[in-house]
């Protein structure tokens, strides 16, 4: 907005283009027509220069001028793409809209479904859903872009279909126990975690794969930008497939057991599992072993969300002993907030828009962010949003609608749909995930995911890193390298042209300052290529061809001998007498 | 004839400067300065002028090298202004180099007398003249053997010979050549002219040419004694040269004194002077005219050809050049590689300067963020409408009918101003008609702003009945006050004042004063001064006549009491509405065009309806403040509001916060409405207190002093008084029967809302509950609920913390000692333990305890262990433009792509450098001037 109204206001601030106009030479170009006749077509065209925010960094202490544009003109170019993007979050104009009570005494979760259904518009209202199916408890898995839905019940009756038109895309009945489902990259395929094996079926049910090495599996998840799919089952194996390749691309053995709780971090593709024993457990397909370990509940753990509305920053757990925790990924600082959920172990799912629903029991509670995010020391349960009872035990999944303010809970008598006003996000980027998306659009979509693909290796805890520098190797301190083997940055230290007044005080040794100072400086003189320069040095590197040049053989040998000399010279001072080196020298231990 | 007689001299200079005296006369010369020296640009020489003293093969061949550097120089090739830019061949060079002196004896050695045309007169000469003897034979034996030589040619040239002067004649080849210089002084010398010392010739060219005039005066004398000389007397003749030369001796040695050094070499010279004989033998004749005085030129010689005109002209044309006294011999060109070097300089000059025409355009694009082929577009005119107008020619059978139509109405480019005069013209209009239309206009305008006219006229009723009433209170407060002494006083004071600071009148001194300055000051203080005189004036006035200051002039119902004045408004607006209609039929009739149609109708009639609101607010209000008034002092110190029924009470401000407390409320508490439904609500108890607490705090900014102190004394005791009120309130309420039952009553409900009932929501109204009377027993009994429960799995926590322990272990550094036991070492009874040898403990690097990213999280492990496979994905070294990790990170903080770019963000981010369309030539910059 702000570079709006600075476009707007002419007369206001004086606007600083990086063009080489204000930076370019402007000593006598006015007389030359030459140069202005080029001028034109050498410089931004108007529509792309880059106005300098006020707020863009300046690297006026860099000395070199070609650098110092370079950064000047990067910072410029950051802050205004920042600036842009902050505009343009004007044009998200979907409300998320939360339920709100006028006084104090009113509470939001005395509104009730019916309630809520009569009152919201009558597309929003088709969210309030009950499907009463047989075949035990259900799981259910939305497509990204909310618009199909896959159910399984634990009995094997399987179905995808597309929930807001009603168009069933396949019912199988599989005779089998199923134990979850989940959609692949769209709703064309989806898998199934069966009694023994994965199986990997199509939109119209066609059974694709079978595959083989996931054996027992419990809970499936499917990491959309990497095209794998991660199994875990009842011996404690987490698995990845590659859909794309088709290839099993690793198996980690947990050693924790069964596992029945299974999350994805959609921030950085980290799979979190919560075990038996009650800890959850972090992992990437590159470690063999789990990044992080927490010990999360007393009991075995039930179930682990992710809040995707922070970026992956929060982790809410459900265990068995009835507690629900919520924590904070960044630094494990122990949890941020953590109650008791009645009615034993709980399901839970975050929302979109950072609305937390507990399953437990025979009721869904939903609660809402700014709470649940604030740490609270104690039991204390957060300021409940809505609650919906479900009497039909167990409540066995949980899951949001992507796009929209439903609530889909798998229960034993079948699903139903509950409307949570201002769980789901209201603006949607169609080229991540588009609700509307026609059937040239799905395809398109899935050609340019397949090559956008990321390599599964680069999946870490923290997503940023790829194109970091890395850390320095530990034996970078080792003075014996010579300057010329040294990395870069060590050079630059070395020579004193680091730009350090960036580097943060906490990882260096910011304190005795002249002190360090001067032993840096001494250092740097001691690592400075010394006797280099040396005049005869320099004439006899000039003689190092293969010219034998006498005086050049003659200076040599005096320099020899001058060092033969001086050697003596110490050999006579230290031992008083001239030993002759002997062949056992070689065994001499190095001190 | 005295120009004539200079040239002489010069002439006689240079000619005794021939042969070994003229080599003689040289040396000091030569030692002064080399030709190169001779340069005052030593840096342009560099050090390629010291090969250029070497002399070339040819030159070497040549026979003797000459001995003396001038000689040398000579030989050497060289070109004027080899050495300076404004150098020029000085007349002593020129001087020097005529033929004879170029051609001399040495050359006659090698090209046996070839090119001697004639025998020099000295063979004749050294026969009658007198020589010293310092003079070396040498010469004069060649010159012998020369004579001998060319002895045919000597009978030949005999009259010549007799004449015996050999510079008067020019060979031919050497004038074509232009080596030659038939003009040259020496040719018109005087034969009996006696020759100067050698020191003279061997002073510097430079010097010789200020000297000019000296030599003048001397040569003069010695044109006068040569003149009176008899052609036999030669040794008189010499010796009259001899001690002619002598008084002008000393003039020149205090020329050489005062000139640079280059005269005090010559001095040891003068001891080995040479009196040379060039006096002439023989009798006058037809051949050897007599030349005293003028000297032969060029067009004695072509006297002759008199008689033929055409053939004269033309050969004083071709001879032109040969008079000039400018042209002399041409210097021998530098060697090739001075020249060249020359050149080039001369060659990077020009080109810089073609070149730096260059950097400005050059630098431009170098620097530029942004280039787009070709550079030199020309720029793409737009093309105006009118433009395209002028050019447009009706092509389609439509085009040309809507052409044929508008030139037929005259209604095209060319004919529409005349169109439009005509019309205008022939349109008058008439006294009623432009009435009839300034009438319509006004009912259009009036039309379009009737709402907006009435709510003005609504909103000055409100603001006078307003005022009217709040003045009446006024007043009556005021009258109240009125009859003490004080107040009075005070008014007078203030009247007094008033008429004191002469404020109030355009008369007074102040006020003229004002006026004058105002002129003056710019930023219009004093302006504002007086305008401030003038209202305050103004006020006084209004107070002498018995109005109040903000009274309206037609305020005539000063006598009427709160009742009338609001009757007198409901009146008015009465009236108001009854316009209203009245203008309303009026109109009905008259409404047409856009007033017609829908949208104006409907808009007219929103903001009618709004106006009418506004009428309907009013009258509601008055009837309200009536009400208000009837009930509640207006000054009770709290302001109540109402909206939509129910009575907001908050802090107001009042002139007399005598208000009583108790006083409002039963009002308060009367205002809530009793709703049953709402169980927080219902006790009337808790509200009489939520009442009584907002009443303490009405204190506004202008209660009295002792309110306040009262407000915060109050404060202090209440506060003193929560702690004891808390336990005697919490007491009450445990012993609450409603809370005796909630607890008795607590396991049904669980057991109930298993069934279906939402146990959730009976749950939280239940904490609600407990919340209001203070926390209950039953969260102990969830706490020891939750114990029991935490420790459902076996030795979890401790499991933990001995995985963590091993893990730690796993990362720790550690030494290992690869020590074999028994090697180097000795083995036996009363051996010590071998020490450590620290070459054999390997040490492997890790991270310890403290610096673990879970240091002191006792509930979690974080792997510190390197992803090998991911290290792929990250930069080894600081990348190059770079000097810290900071700048560097700072370059990927913001991606580029289009999923986390606006459209604007991200073209930025990658425009190209170059752009240049497919396929076209890119030609090369042009040079514009």
């Amino acid at each position: 907005m702000d570079s709006l109204i600075a476009k707007a206001d002419a007369l206001g601030k004086k606007r600083k283009y990086y063009a080489p106009s204000a930076a370019g030479p402007s000593k006598k170009p006015q007389s030359d027509r030459t140069f202005q006749s080029i001028q034109k077509r050498t410089s931004v065209p108007k529509s792309l220069q880059v106005v300098t925010p006020e707020n863009a960094k300046e690297y006026k202490h860099i000395a070199n001028k070609k650098l110092r544009t370079e950064l000047n003109k990067q910072s410029a170019q950051n802050s205004q793409a920042k600036a842009l993007l902050e505009d343009a979050d004007l044009l998200l104009t979907g409300e998320a809209g939360m339920m709100e009570v006028e006084g104090e005494m009113d509470k939001t979760w005395r509104v009730g479904q019916s309630e809520m259904a009569e009152n919201s518009g009558q597309e929003a209202a088709r969210g309030r859903r009950e499907w009463k199916l047989d075949g035990g408890p259900y799981r259910s898995r939305y497509t990204r872009n909310g618009r199909h839905l896959a159910i399984a019940g634990s009995t094997g009756h399987v179905a995808t279909f597309d929930w807001q038109s009603g168009t069933l895309h396949t019912e199988l009945q599989l005779q089998e126990t199923c134990r979850d489902i989940t959609f692949l990259h769209d709703e064309s395929h989806f898998a199934v975690a069966q009694k023994k094996y994965t199986f990997i079926y199509d939109r119209d049910g066609v059974e694709l794969h079978c595959l083989k090495a996931h054996i027992e599996p419990t809970r499936l998840e499917f990491l959309p930008y990497h095209w794998l799919l991660a199994s875990v089952g009842n011996a404690g194996y987490l698995k990845y497939q590659d859909t794309s390749t088709g290839q099993l691309l690793t198996e980690h053995r947990t050693k924790l057991g069964a596992c029945t709780a299974m999350t994805q971090n959609i921030h950085n593709a980290v799979i979190h599992l919560g075990h038996h024993n009650g800890t959850v457990t972090l992992w990437t397909p590159n470690l063999p072993h789990p990044a992080v370990q927490l010990l999360a509940h007393m009991g075995p753990v039930s179930s682990v969300s992710i809040d995707p509305s922070t970026g992956g920053r929060y982790m809410a757990t459900a265990g068995k002993d009835s507690t629900v925790k919520v924590w904070d990924c960044r630094n494990w600082k122990g949890c941020v907030r953590e109650w008791t959920s009645r009615g034993g172990q709980a399901e839970i799912e975050w929302s979109q828009r950072g609305a937390l629903a507990v399953a437990a029991g025979g009721t869904v509670n939903v609660y809402t962010k700014p709470s649940i995010h604030t740490t609270v020391h104690g039991n204390t349960q957060p300021p409940l949003y809505m609650t919906h009872p479900i009497p039909q035990r167990p409540l066995s999944s949980v899951r949001f609608a992507p796009f929209h303010d439903i609530l889909t809970v798998g229960h034993n008598a079948g699903l139903s749909s509950i409307l949570v006003p201002g769980a789901g996000e209201p603006n949607f980027d169609s080229t991540e995930a588009d609700p509307f998306e026609n059937k040239k659009a799905r395809r398109e979509r899935e050609v340019k995911a397949l090559l956008d693909k990321i390599q599964p290796d680069a999946i870490m805890l923290d997503p940023e890193f790829v194109g970091t520098l890395a850390p320095p190797p530990s034996a970078a301190e080792d003075s014996t390298i010579p300057f010329a083997r040294l990395s870069r940055m060590d050079r630059l230290k070395v020579s004193g042209k680091i730009d350090d007044t960036e580097m943060n005080s906490s990882d260096e040794e910011a304190p005795q300052d002249a002190e360090s100072k001067a032993a840096r400086k001494e250092e740097r003189e001691k690592r400075k290529m010394r006797g280099k320069g040396k005049s005869m040095k320099r004439y006899l590197r000039k003689q190092r061809k293969n010219v034998i040049d006498p005086r050049a053989v003659a200076v040599r040998a005096k320099l020899e001998k001058q060092k033969e000399q001086k050697r003596k010279e110490i050999e006579l001072r230290n031992g008083g007498e001239v030993r002759k080196p002997s062949a056992l020298d070689r065994f001499k231990r190095p001190s | 004839m005295a120009r004539d007689s200079s040239k002489f001299n010069k002439a006689s200079s240079s000619k005794a400067r021939s042969g070994y005296a003229l080599r003689l006369a040289k040396k000091p010369k030569n030692q002064l300065d080399d030709v190169y020296e001779f340069s005052t640009d030593s840096r342009k020489l560099g050090r390629r002028a010291k090969i250029g003293m070497d002399l070339d093969r040819d030159e070497d061949l040549s026979g003797g090298v000459p001995d003396d550097e001038e000689e040398r120089s000579k030989l050497r090739a060289r070109l004027i202004g080899e050495n300076e830019d404004d150098e020029q061949i000085d007349s002593a060079d020129d001087e020097d180099l005529d033929s004879d002196a170029a051609f001399d004896e040495s050359d006659d050695d090698q090209y046996a007398g070839f090119f001697k045309k004639v025998l020099p007169s000295k063979a004749k000469a050294k026969t009658n003249t007198v020589r010293f003897p310092e003079v070396d034979l040498n010469e004069d034996s060649e010159d012998e053997k020369m004579a001998e030589l060319s002895d045919e040619e000597q009978e030949e040239d005999s009259d010549a010979e007799e004449s015996g002067e050999d510079d008067e004649f020019i060979d031919v080849l050497d004038v074509l050549d232009g080596r030659g210089d038939p003009m040259d002084e020496d040719d018109g010398q005087p034969p009996k002219r006696p020759a100067p010392p050698p020191a003279e010739a061997a002073s510097d060219s430079d010097d010789e040419e200020e000297e000019e005039d000296e030599d003048d005066a001397i040569t003069e004398d010695d044109g006068l004694a040569a003149s009176d000389e008899d052609v036999d007397a030669d040794a008189l003749d010499n010796l009259h040269s001899f001690v002619s030369s002598l008084p002008s001796a000393p003039s020149r040695k205090r020329k050489s004194e005062a000139g640079p050094s280059a005269a005090e070499p010559s001095q040891p010279a003068r001891k080995r002077r040479v009196l040379k004989e060039t006096g002439e033998t023989g009798e006058e004749n037809e051949y050897r005219p007599h030349t005293t005085g003028s000297k032969l030129a060029l067009d004695d010689f072509l006297a002759p050809l008199a008689s033929q005109p055409e053939a004269l002209q033309a050969l004083k044309d071709s001879t032109k050049p040969l008079k000039s006294s400018k042209i002399r011999t041409l210097n021998a060109p530098l060697p090739t590689r001075a020249q060249e070097r020359l050149d080039r300089e001369a060659a990077y000059e020009q080109t810089k300067q073609e070149v730096d025409k260059w950097s400005a355009t050059m630098k431009r694009i170098q620097e530029a963020e942004h280039l787009s082929f070709p550079l030199q577009a020309q720029p793409e005119g737009k093309t105006s409408a009118i433009e395209l107008a002028a050019k447009f020619q009706p092509r389609t059978e439509l085009e040309s009918s809507v052409d044929r139509l508008l030139k037929s109405a005259k209604l095209r480019d060319e004919d529409i101003v005349q169109t439009e005069e005509n019309m205008l013209k022939g349109s008058s209009l008439s006294v009623e008609e432009v009435a009839a239309r300034r009438a319509e206009l006004r009912r259009n305008r009036e039309l379009m702003f009737r709402a907006d006219v009435k709510a003005k006229r609504v909103a000055k009723i409100k603001s006078k009945a307003y005022r009217k009433i709040r003045r009446r209170e006024r007043e009556k407060v005021d009258e109240e006050d009125s009859d003490d002494e004080g107040s009075n006083l005070k008014r007078e004071v203030e009247r007094a004042r008033e008429r004191a600071t002469l404020r109030h009148k355009n008369t007074g001194k102040w006020a003229k004063q004002m006026n004058g300055r105002a002129e003056f000051d710019e930023d219009g203080g004093s302006r504002a001064a007086i305008e401030e005189m003038l209202a305050k004036g103004e006020t006084l006035r209004r107070k002498i006549q018995g109005k109040g200051s903000d009274d309206e002039s037609d305020d005539s119902d000063d006598g009427l009491d709160d009742e009338e004045i609001r009757q007198r408004a409901f009146d008015e607006l009465e009236r108001l509405k009854q316009d209203d209609e009245d203008a309303a039929a009026n109109n009905e009739g008259t409404a047409k065009g856009v007033w017609q149609m829908k949208f104006m109708t409907d808009a007219m009639s929103r903001k009618q309806g709004e106006a009418d609101k506004e009428v309907d607010d009013f009258v509601k209000e008055m009837n309200g403040i009536e009400d208000a008034a009837g009930e509640a002092e207006p000054s009770s110190g709290v302001a109540v509001t109402r909206a939509g029924g129910r009575a907001i009470y908050r802090p107001g401000t009042a002139d007399q916060p005598k208000a009583s407390s108790s006083k409002a409320l039963p009002e308060a508490s009367n205002s809530i409405p009793a709703d049953g439904a709402n169980p927080w609500l219902d006790p009337a108890e808790s509200t009489a207190k939520v009442a009584k607490k907002k009443n303490e705090v009405v204190i506004s900014k202008d209660s009295k002093a002792t309110d306040k102190a009262k407000n915060k004394l109050k404060k202090k005791q209440a506060k003193a008084s929560v702690g004891v009120a808390k336990a005697q309130d919490d007491a009450v309420v445990h012993i609450d029967v409603n809370n005796v039952l909630n607890l008795a009553s607590k396991a049904p409900t669980e057991a109930e809302a298993d069934d279906d009932d939402n146990e959730e929501v009976t749950l939280q109204e239940r904490k609600l509950d407990m919340k209001g009377k203070g926390k209950g027993k039953n969260v102990a009994f969830e706490q020891r609920d939750l114990v029991s429960r935490a420790f459902a799995g076996d030795n979890v926590v401790q499991d933990f913390q001995e995985l963590k322990q091993r893990e730690m272990e796993l990362d720790a550094p550690t030494e290992i000692d690869t020590t074999l036991p028994g090697w180097g070492s000795w083995g036996g009874n009363g051996t010590q333990a071998p020490k450590p040898k620290p070459h054999l403990i390997k040490k492997i690097a890790g991270i310890d305890a403290t610096s673990r990213k879970d240091y002191g999280k006792g509930h979690v492990i974080i792997s510190e262990r390197v992803d090998k496979k991911a290290a792929k994905y990250q930069v080894r070294d600081l990348p190059y433009p770079y000097t810290s990790k900071a700048q560097f990170e700072r370059s990927l903080e913001q991606p580029v792509g289009k999923e986390w770019n606006t459209r604007m963000g991200f073209q930025k981010a990658t425009m190209p450098k170059v752009t240049k369309k497919m396929g076209t030539v890119i030609d090369p910059l042009n040079k514009l001037f």
